[in-house]
């Protein structure tokens, strides 16, 4: 017993030694949580070479996307200090930055912050300051089968109208043959299904809410929106479109089974089918435009200790060596390079010649517009940067999951949308 | 020292930690629910940290209770654990009744049998809702295309053929609709639970009076009244069992709701919580006082269902 007794408490002494000694070694570490996308994981085998280069250990926490929202959230708001550096979408960079969560960036020269495309740069400052280095971005446009319009003699242009947009999907929609004329995003979440639906009410002219901040769901831009897209993907869609979301449609899409897709710009470099065209989201009129704009930030909080090794590999992570250093790595190259962040990587020709759709994506990032405007007073294009969005936007995407499994209609579940978040907005003190 | 005194003594540090493990996260709540406490807010900074000035009373609850789908939840968690509850037994009953006879390779299909129990919920959950039933490209999605095609095909036959005629286009099912979500959940953690309760009948099996069996076989009784009249009366205890532990584990299913529909059609308070912890903490910890109180009314009428038949 005694040595048992023993043993334990020099276990005890030698983790605590152990731990001690690891606090107050120079080798630093970073525990650094990221979304489990493509770019993010290839990070994890190019940032070997960080490690060799200054000795700093990394931890990576690879989490899904809502998880890691969850998780990012609930540490960062209590100054837990779980992380050194973190993974943040466009939605929370401003407000977390205004709220005093994540740390002001500022880079050396060298950086060449003003290489950063604008609209990224825009949609991750809080006041005309950085607070997240965007890793990579995106807009959305179309993806189509050339070889199926062509076949049924339709086209697709830039910024086309939804009308044509409709008939061209009824063109080519052949659910006997396994193909669905449009794979659009169905599945409840704001960064899901609402990140579409709302790129369609923006380009009917709708918005969330008013200049007061009330919500404005039951406008006629929503009703003509959200009717013409549980008709276009109730109709021409696959079925269960109400459980689709970016990966599942695009398993569909690479087993050919989607005429048409709408969504993030970075799915084009995952497309392995034949004969796919690109073109810029269609548009009902407005001139903000249907593309969104998003991109996968890092930050770091404020709770941790280790702030000036974070910001060290920020900017070496967001910079144009990074992307170098992925277009030269051997498991790697130029076609998974991070892309919609700087200016500079599509003035590469090697990169325009891996990337065919690379010309789309720029001009559909340049065109989004984060900024408040006369229709809108919030920033964010497909969301509004503002702490109650994500329950608001969760609350509306279920109803619209709703209308489009049929049960319940349009106008039931925007009356609905519009009462719970006008009951969200009053109890966040807006009114 | 009384006899009393040095037993209660050693007690104590346990139940202390006890209380202390039950009591402050159960008062943080409490707490947190009548408080205006929010993770952010740009029109309200003040609410951001907890204190006593953010005073609200019962307005969290208010709110809570007049929340879109607060009613919608609670209805629906209720269908939810009774009709898990009602498949697992009748489910478990039977397959433990039909292993429980000697035949070749038992020991193999015993452990076939309980291994589903040994998978992790959203594993269970990606698995079912995108591999068996997806109506694309999972089971459900390839089975009935093949079936419309077999039917296609024998539509030309003569005679067949006019019969096959009338035969209606099969529709793949969404599993990920508002109507039908909640039956993807039962489905699936029905398949993850019914050997639970397999493992639990067949243990008590064995201890049952084989004698008894025999005398009722020489009077002249059915297989169906033995297993009536001996058999579940036997089982009684490890019935309430099962459904006393399920019915705590299924109260609180999160990763099947979240995975399946992301609460389109099917949620419960667990999944409600989670949507307010996104920002409003005073809301989230309001509907988890709700979900302590609904849970101790089911445990309520659990307790004295297994009392009683443990009493007997």
């Amino acid at each position: 017993m005694k040595s048992l007794l023993n043993s334990a408490l020099g276990l005890t002494l030698g983790v605590a030694g152990a731990s001690f000694a690891l606090a107050d070694g120079h080798a630093k570490e970073l525990t650094i949580a990221i979304v489990n996308n493509g770019h993010m994981i290839n990070m994890q085998k190019v940032a070997e070479a960080y490690t060799e280069e200054t000795g700093v250990k990394l931890n990576w926490v690879s989490l899904e996307e809502g998880v890691l929202r969850e998780q990012v959230t609930s540490d960062t708001a209590t100054g837990g200090g779980q992380y050194d550096i973190i993974n943040i979408g466009m939605q929370e960079a401003p407000i977390w930055g205004a709220a005093g969560w994540i740390e002001p960036l500022e880079f050396g020269a060298e950086y060449d912050v003003d290489d950063m495309l604008p609209a990224m740069r825009n949609g991750l400052s809080h006041e005309g300051t950085l607070y997240a280095a965007p890793f990579y971005g995106e807009s959305s446009m179309v993806m189509y089968r050339k070889d199926l319009t062509d076949a049924a003699g339709v086209n697709i242009a830039d910024n086309d109208s939804w009308d044509n947009v409709k008939a061209a999907a009824a063109a080519i929609h052949d659910p006997d043959n396994g193909v669905y004329g449009a794979c659009l995003r169905g599945k409840p979440g704001w960064g899901d299904n609402m990140a579409f639906v709302t790129t369609v009410v923006n380009s009917f002219g709708g918005a969330w809410f008013d200049a007061d901040y009330k919500p404005t769901l039951e406008s006629d831009e929503w009703k003509a929106a959200i009717n013409f897209y549980v008709d276009l993907l109730g109709t021409y869609g696959p079925p269960g479109s109400e459980g689709n979301s970016f990966n599942e449609i695009l398993a569909l899409y690479n087993e050919g089974k989607c005429g048409m897709w709408i969504d993030a710009t970075i799915a084009a470099s995952f497309l392995e089918v034949d004969g796919v065209a690109y073109a810029q989201s269609p548009n009902a009129g407005n001139p903000v435009g249907a593309n969104w704009l998003w991109a996968w930030a890092m930050a770091v909080p404020a709770g941790t200790e280790n702030t000036a090794e974070a910001k060290a590999f920020i900017e070496w992570a967001t910079s144009k060596e990074y992307i170098k250093a992925v277009a030269d790595h051997p498991e790697f190259g130029w076609g998974s390079v991070p892309t919609g962040t700087r200016a500079s990587t599509y003035a590469y020709s090697e990169f325009q010649a891996a990337a065919p759709f690379a010309a789309a994506e720029m001009a559909a990032i340049e065109s989004a517009a984060p900024e408040a405007t006369d229709i809108k007073p919030y920033v964010g294009v497909q969301f509004a940067a503002i702490p109650e969005f994500p329950e608001v936007g969760s609350a509306v995407a279920q109803e619209i999951a709703a209308a489009l499994s049929g049960a319940k209609s349009v106008d039931e579940a925007l009356a609905a949308s519009q009462a719970a978040a006008d009951a969200i907005m009053k109890e966040a003190g807006y009114y | 020292m009384s006899n009393r005194t040095l037993p209660r003594l050693l007690q104590t540090p346990a139940v202390v930690l006890l209380l202390i493990w039950m009591l402050v996260p159960l008062s943080m709540t409490i707490y947190f629910s009548l408080i205006r406490y929010v993770l952010n807010s740009l029109r309200r900074p003040e609410w951001t940290t907890p204190s006593l000035s953010n005073w609200r009373g019962l307005g969290n609850y208010e709110y809570v209770l007049n929340a879109k789908d607060f009613w919608f939840a609670i209805q629906n968690s209720v269908f939810i654990v009774t009709s898990i509850l009602v498949l697992t037994v009748v489910l478990g009953l039977a397959i433990a009744v039909l292993v429980n006879r000697s035949f070749p390779g038992r020991g193999v299909v015993r452990v076939l049998l309980i291994s589903p129990f040994f998978v992790m919920p959203a594993v269970n959950a990606v698995l079912w809702i995108n591999m068996i039933l997806d109506p694309v490209l999972g089971l459900q999605g390839i089975a009935v295309g093949g079936i419309n095609d077999l039917v296609n095909g024998l539509r030309d036959f003569p005679v067949l053929g006019w019969f096959f005629s009338l035969w209606p286009e099969l529709q793949p099912i969404s599993f990920r609709a508002t109507q039908t979500s909640a039956y993807a959940v039962v489905m699936m953690v029905t398949w993850q639970w019914t050997p639970f309760a397999v493992l639990i009948f067949m243990t008590s099996l064995q201890s049952e009076d084989e004698s008894q069996k025999e005398a009722a076989t020489l009077d002249g009784a059915s297989p169906w009244s033995q297993f009536i009249n001996l058999t579940v009366p036997h089982l009684a205890r490890p019935i309430a069992i099962v459904v006393m532990i399920q019915s705590i584990f299924h109260l609180s299913l999160y990763a099947e709701i979240e995975i399946v529909s992301r609460g389109n059609g099917n949620k419960n308070l667990p999944y409600l919580i989670g949507e307010f912890t996104s920002n409003n903490i005073g809301a989230a910890s309001a509907t988890g006082i709700f979900a302590v109180i609904l849970a101790n009314i089911i445990a309520i009428f659990l307790l004295r269902m297994v009392g009683k038949s443990l009493m007997d």
